[in-house]
């Protein structure tokens, strides 16, 4: 038996009554104060858990409540009864110190690990199955989300025919059901890039191609973003975001702190984190990929090396900040690479102004009549996007065949002049050589005077 | 049912006669006991006031009545403990982590109970019975719908207009239904808290007022804010008595104006800033390493921002609630809760947000300092009246949405 005392309030108004309780041997809970009076059975009360030193509130039947503050002698007769055991044992872990402490560091080890290995776990999982239509349909998107960074590429159908052949070089054998499909950009920004996008596609860059990237560096390209497309990359990135979002919600208890700022910048670099590790197994897959088909593993290498020297300067940043890792990591993958043939690779970064379009100067009807023959030289300027400027005539034959010649240079087209990757303006000088055929000419009207 | 009249007969001064009103129920004392205190067995605790015409009794020639002292305000007072508080935080953060998250509903309520339970107002505290396994399932829901959204809105663009439409008209029945929760598992000397469940209201709160701020291109916000305090306030009820809200507008805009002011400050520094260091680096854009200062500045103006127009607008609103005639009175200085806040803000952040219960306490504890309620008599007049169920689904959607009913 043991008592308590507390305040009894009947549930009908704020008014309340001190009172005595008792709990008798006999399982009965007694409450007296002046003008209560209850006697109730223990079955039929029941009571708050114990938390802290909260006070301890008695629910009897029907409306009225008893506040007490005396935790002890409540704890006393729910030990006895075999009652609320679950939080009991929760109280008692609460107030042991070693249990805050040893939970401190649990907490945060759990919490580190459920962040960092939750989400990609999960998403990995789920990725598996998702249905390939969604993935289609999430490529669209992906590519309408893009379009703004890219415009129409330029590329000739040569330059298109050689990536194309390179996926099928890859491919040869047993090619993944749906075949992945290109498709060819020009990045304004004028980085050299290609992304693997859901939907088995790959977005190859005009820069990438024109980088130079040789035949089996592009191979050793395509083979990486074909192992993001394999391994369902892009889907797994979205719902990383999400799990992320959802187990920090967890923890903090609300999504409104996510909104505040303070949450985000870890997440963003959470999410970076993940990447890399993507990227990696693409890196692997690439590896496996190209020893399959006989391509030496040399060629990634010498394509990072060429990439890295195409970054303008302020660019290269910290690993951290990047998706990828460290080039010296991703070469050490691919069994390294020589200075020779890093040196090889670098010159490639060098190369003249190469032809794209030349159109055909107008031999006009009278300067033919005239027999006019001879040679015209050109001097012009190859800009860095690859157009003529400032074209002028250096020496002619005729005066009348310049006017001619100058219009046709105007509209030539070059792959621009590369210095260590860079696109830069060169000078140039081409004859236009005019000279009559022994054809005979086409019948033509004569012209009126 | 019935209830009685809410509004409790004014107070009023005895005559000034040598008569004993002995069968008038004596001023200041509640309704419901008679004065006759033999009769029924149930003697009225002290009013808060003393009863003037006891000092009559005895007088022979009329004597001026004494004038009652002003009534008292009585202080809010908060019992929590940091100590144990964290204790109680970190084992039920642990448990929730081991759990997969199921434990969070336990977790909540736990932690609700002891915040709530550690309030004390005019001599007792607050209860919270919310059962946890109706949190659980709205948790449930609301992670299942999560999930869908993010994944099929990520590849179907319309379902995400979709949610969102289908989420702000929602809204109102999300609010009532989170706020009716909390409300009803809320108890206060054995009577709970109701919130009045009036959908159109809301409706034309939370929608039409709303759309008004789109309308406005922004100008209506702070009177928006206003708007869905007063419907906040003025829902509740505890036990007969209505809680009443008759703050105005302005003190709202002056707020958030200077608010706004604030955070355009901070935007301004940390754009010179950013200006200044891109050109020192020749006009290159900064890469994302250079642009946190910026983030810290801006950061940081918008807690500024955001605890200033708290503590503003914290004193406008309870000096212009009452509980019946009960009025609250609030005293919270900006410069304190700022400077509170920000302390609060380092201490998590360099305890790798282990502080976090230390700095709830502290809030909690300078909030209640902060507030009290004068009575204008006493408020055990106040009678039950029958009361309606919450839901859970409604309140784990709130936390999504970052309802805050604060008592």
């Amino acid at each position: 038996m043991s008592t308590a005392t507390g305040t009894f309030f009947d549930g009908q108004s704020l008014r309340g009554q001190a009172v005595a309780l008792e709990f008798t041997a006999d399982r009965r809970l007694v409450v007296t104060g002046d003008g209560v009076a209850h006697d109730v059975g223990f079955d039929a009360v029941r009571f708050s858990d114990r938390l802290g030193d909260v006070p301890r509130f008695v629910y009897l039947p029907g409306d009225a409540i008893i506040e007490t503050p005396d935790n002890a002698a409540i704890d006393e007769v729910l030990a006895a009864e075999g009652r609320s055991r679950a939080a009991g044992l929760i109280h008692f872990l609460e107030t042991q110190r070693i249990v805050a402490t040893v939970g401190c560091f649990v907490v945060v080890a759990v919490l580190a690990a459920v962040l960092r290995f939750g989400p990609p776990h999960l998403a990995r999982i789920v990725a598996d199955r998702v249905p390939t239509s969604i993935d289609a349909q999430a490529g669209q998107i992906a590519l309408a989300t893009l379009d703004p960074y890219f415009g129409p590429s330029a590329l000739t159908p040569a330059e298109k025919e050689r990536v194309e052949r390179q996926l099928q070089r890859l491919l040869a054998g047993a090619p993944p059901a749906p075949r992945p499909r290109l498709e060819f950009r020009s990045m304004h920004s004028g980085l050299p890039n290609a992304f693997a996008l859901p939907g088995n596609t790959i977005l190859v860059t005009d820069q990438l191609v024109r980088l130079p990237a040789r035949d089996d560096e592009l191979a050793a390209v395509l083979a990486h973003e074909l192992g993001h497309l394999e391994k369902r990359h892009g889907i797994q990135s979205m719902l990383r975001g999400s799990f992320t979002l959802l187990i920090v919600s967890a923890i903090t208890g609300d999504l409104s702190t996510l909104t505040s700022f303070a949450a985000s910048v870890p997440l963003t670099i959470l999410t970076k984190g993940y990447a890399r590790d993507l990227e990696r197994e693409a890196d692997r897959h690439a590896h496996d990929l190209l020893r399959a088909r006989g391509i030496t593993l040399e060629h990634f290498s010498t394509l990072l090396v060429k990439l890295e020297a195409a970054l303008p300067k302020g660019m290269r940043h910290s690993n951290y900040m990047s998706t990828h890792p460290s080039n010296e990591e991703r070469i050490a993958t691919f069994g390294g690479l020589s200075p020779e043939a890093r040196t090889a690779a670098l010159a490639d970064g060098e190369s003249s102004p190469v032809p794209l379009t030349q159109t055909r100067p107008h031999y006009s009807f009278l300067a033919r009549r005239k027999k006019l023959e001879g040679e015209v030289v050109v001097g012009f300027t190859i800009d860095i996007h690859g157009r003529v400027q400032n074209a002028s005539v250096v020496r002619s034959a005729h005066p009348e065949l310049e006017p001619a010649a100058l219009s046709a240079v105007r509209q030539w087209t070059f792959l621009p002049q590369r210095k260590g990757f860079q696109p830069v303006a060169a000078n140039m000088q081409v004859p236009i050589v005019f000279q009559l055929d022994e054809q005979p000419e086409p019948p033509h009207p004569a012209p009126r005077e | 049912m019935s209830h009685a009249d809410p509004v409790p007969p004014l107070p009023s001064l005895p005559p000034p006669t040598g008569n004993v009103p002995s069968a008038n129920p004596p001023p200041f004392a509640p309704v419901v006991s008679c004065s006759d205190a033999a009769a029924d067995g149930a003697p009225a605790p002290p009013p808060p006031l003393p009863e003037p015409a006891a000092a009559l009794e005895s007088a022979a020639a009329p004597a001026p009545p004494i004038p009652p002292p002003p009534p008292a305000p009585e202080p809010f007072r908060f019992h929590g403990r940091a100590d144990e508080y964290f204790r109680i935080w970190i084992v039920n953060t642990l448990l929730t982590l081991l759990t997969g998250g199921l434990f969070l509903a336990w977790a909540k309520v736990r932690k609700r109970r002891y915040l709530r339970g550690c309030t004390q107002v005019l001599g007792h505290r607050f209860d919270y019975r919310a059962n946890p396994v109706r949190l659980l399932v709205g948790h449930g829901v609301m992670a299942v719908l999560f999930l869908g959204y993010s994944l099929f809105g990520a590849v179907y663009p319309v379902v995400r207009y979709g949610v969102i439409a289908v989420a702000v008209v929602l809204l109102p029945w999300i609010v009532v239904r989170s706020l009716s929760f909390n409300a009803y598992n809320t108890q206060y000397r054995g009577l709970r808290f109701r919130f009045h469940p009036s959908f159109s209201a809301a409706a034309l709160v939370y929608l039409l007022e709303a759309a008004l701020i789109v309308i406005t291109l922004g100008l209506y916000y702070p009177a928006w804010m206003r708007s869905k305090r007063r419907y906040v306030i003025t829902q509740h009820r505890l036990g007969d008595a209505y809680f009443r809200f008759d703050g105005n507008t302005g003190p709202f805009y002056v707020a958030y104006f200077v608010g706004g002011a604030i955070v355009f400050c901070a935007l301004l520094i940390g754009g010179v800033f950013l200006f200044w260091r891109a050109s020192s680096n020749g006009g290159q854009q900064p890469d994302l390493l250079a642009m946190i200062p910026f983030f810290v500045v801006y950061g940081l103006g918008l807690l500024i921002s955001r605890h200033f127009v708290h503590a503003q607008l914290f004193n406008h609103v309870w000096n212009h609630t009452r509980l019946d005639d009960h009025q609250f009175q609030a005293s919270m200085k900006t410069g304190e809760w700022l400077k509170l806040q920000l302390v609060n803000l380092g201490a998590i952040a360099l305890s790798l947000g282990l502080l976090y219960p230390w700095a709830v306490v502290r809030a909690h504890r300078y909030t209640a300092s902060c507030l009290a309620i004068l009575p204008a008599g006493s408020v055990e007049t106040i009678a039950r009246v029958g009361s309606s169920r919450g839901s859970a689904t409604g309140d784990s959607a709130a936390e999504f949405v970052g309802l805050d009913f604060g008592l």
